[in-house]
């Protein structure tokens, strides 16, 4: 797997990432949230890496705590999506017939609405806050996750030692959960990786039309938000904020690509 | 091995034709198969089986021969409960197996076990040999009982017990063989369904495989429905010969019958054909 150059070079992106988010408050002593009206809009410099926002808060530690809750939002939410996803896309491939059918409308109903309409409707009903957007988020993205185990699951179940199974006289659920689970489990976790990126995109997308993460709480959305009310005098802030969004996006893509790259026995080496 | 299933009558007297009781029996069994055209618009009925009849004993070894494509791993699958029939029936000791409930099918698949060609498919390729053949052993037996027999299992099928901790991908084609056979002897199987499971093997393997199966058949007063291309091998360990071709059964008998004066030229042509 270390020799998938893709693989490598995405997972170092996101530890790196993942390790100074974490680790933040032993790397930066300033607070996110103190405000300092000496040094309103500040240009990088060595004392502000990134620079200052229009509160005189330093960037860097800004960004780097808005990474905190872009990534956990992309982490559960992708959890709970892919965990959904997971359970109807086994028990559709599995039981098949009627099951199926009934299971693989539901999804097309769900994949049939506009997922940043219905996202903008129900926050727009309600008061938006960090939970919602992650009950939200889970509840509409599992849709893609269940076509692609169901796919695996109507493959998987066909082979011989699932049969092997079915005769030893295992219940379903030892069969589906011993011997089905552990064979489809990597094309999972490669449409887990993927789709850690998509939800930060559009996690970032709601918070940057205000929709998302409230201020004074960072989130890159927000912080891209603001920088683009004075793009011009205060470049910085759409830049770095904007960058964390792509480098990050661009890291869980790689690692994804990677591992199906690594996990795909027609394009390189099965893992065992 | 105290946990291997009693004869069902030790020192009997081979019974006429008539008077042994049938496992398995299957009547007028017609299979088809659905195929869909590119485009997924019209669909074509291909006839797998054609109304196939034919019973297998207690204890006795029924072969079934034929070409690829003729239909044999469709049989088994039927009596292994993996086809439905489009009509006809598979009986196990005179009860129908589709009409099975739950945990009757449960109890059917524990007696009739397969072995199937590709040893490498048959075992799942994220779990242990233990594993493996602990999932056949009754649930029911305590882990003392459980170890035990898993011990006795693998000394039946003449393999050490350094390959429980080792996964599929790491033995070798005959070891991984001899796992699904011990796999299908570890529920206490009364017949096994071996769909070419000595055909991939080398011949010196084939050889070894032949030996072991007939030995265990013997220890264990087991049925076997041995089901191959290669004449040879029929001729070795089957009691009993059915031919088959394009989904029909055109002929089944003794094994001295069939090899000595077969009736049908398509017979005398497989048998012709073995020779070379």
């Amino acid at each position: 797997m270390w020799r998938e150059k893709t693989f490598r070079f995405g997972f170092v992106l996101v530890l790196a990432i993942l390790v100074l988010c974490v680790c933040l408050p032993w790397i930066v002593p300033q607070d996110p949230y103190t405000q300092n009206l000496e040094e309103i809009s500040r240009p990088p410099s060595f004392s502000h890496p990134f620079g200052t926002d229009f509160f005189g808060r330093d960037l860097f530690t800004r960004i780097l705590y808005g990474g905190r809750s872009s990534l956990t939002i992309g982490l559960v939410v992708t959890f709970f999506a892919v965990a959904i996803g997971t359970i109807i896309g086994m028990i559709s491939g599995y039981f098949g017939g009627r099951i199926d059918a009934a299971l693989m409308r539901f999804v097309d109903v769900m994949l049939g609405f506009p997922r940043l309409f219905i996202l903008l409707t129900v926050i727009g009903f309600t008061r938006p806050s960090f939970g919602l957007m992650l009950v939200v988020l889970s509840l509409f993205s599992w849709m893609e996750v269940a076509r692609v185990v169901r796919a695996e699951v109507l493959s998987v179940r066909e082979r011989l030692y699932v049969k092997s199974a079915v005769a030893l006289g295992l219940n379903r659920r030892r069969v589906l959960f011993r011997y089905i689970f552990p064979n489809i489990l990597g094309p999972i976790i490669v449409s887990a990786t993927l789709m850690i990126g998509s939800v930060i995109v559009i996690e970032s997308g709601l918070s940057f039309i205000g929709l998302g993460v409230q201020p004074p709480d960072a989130s890159w959305g927000t912080i891209l938000n603001q920088g683009f009310q004075d793009l011009a005098g205060a470049w910085w802030i759409t830049l770095f904020s904007g960058l964390a969004i792509v480098v990050t996006v661009i890291g869980f893509n790689l690692v994804g690509d990677g591992l199906r790259n690594v996990l795909d026995p027609k394009t390189g080496e099965r893992e065992s | 091995m105290f946990w291997i299933r009693k004869p069902a009558s030790g020192n009997r007297k081979m019974k006429s034709n008539t008077d042994r009781e049938k496992l398995i029996e299957v009547k007028e069994l017609t299979v088809r198969y659905r195929q869909r055209n590119g485009f997924g618009l019209r669909e074509k009925t291909v006839e797998a089986l054609k109304d196939i009849s034919f019973f297998i004993h207690r204890g006795e070894t029924l072969a079934l021969v034929g070409e690829t494509g003729s239909g044999k791993s469709t049989i088994a699958m039927s009596i292994l409960h993996f086809v439905s029939p489009d009509s006809g029936k598979v009986l196990c000791s005179g009860e129908d197996i589709w009409k099975y409930k739950r945990a009757e099918l449960r109890a059917y698949h524990r007696k009739v076990q397969p072995v199937f060609q590709n040893a490498d498919e048959s075992l799942n390729p994220r779990l242990k040999i233990r594993l493996a053949l602990a999932d056949a052993v009754d649930p029911t037996l305590s882990s003392e009982e459980k170890s035990l027999r898993l011990r006795d299992c693998l000394s039946s099928v003449q393999l050490n017990e350094d390959i429980l901790t080792r996964f599929p991908h790491q033995l070798s084609g005959g070891q991984k063989q001899r796992v699904c056979i011990a796999r299908a002897l570890a529920t206490g199987s009364e017949m096994l369904v071996l769909d070419e499971a000595i055909s991939s093997q080398d011949l010196s393997l084939q050889a070894h495989l032949l030996k072991l199966l007939l030995e265990l058949k013997k220890k264990l007063s087991l049925t076997f429905f041995y089901i191959s291309h290669d004449l040879e091998t029929v001729r070795v360990i089957a009691d009993r010969v059915g031919i088959l071709k394009d989904g029909r059964l055109i002929e089944i008998g003794d094994k001295n019958e069939i090899f000595n004066s077969p009736k049908e030229s398509y017979t005398q042509l497989l048998l012709e054909r073995s020779r070379f």
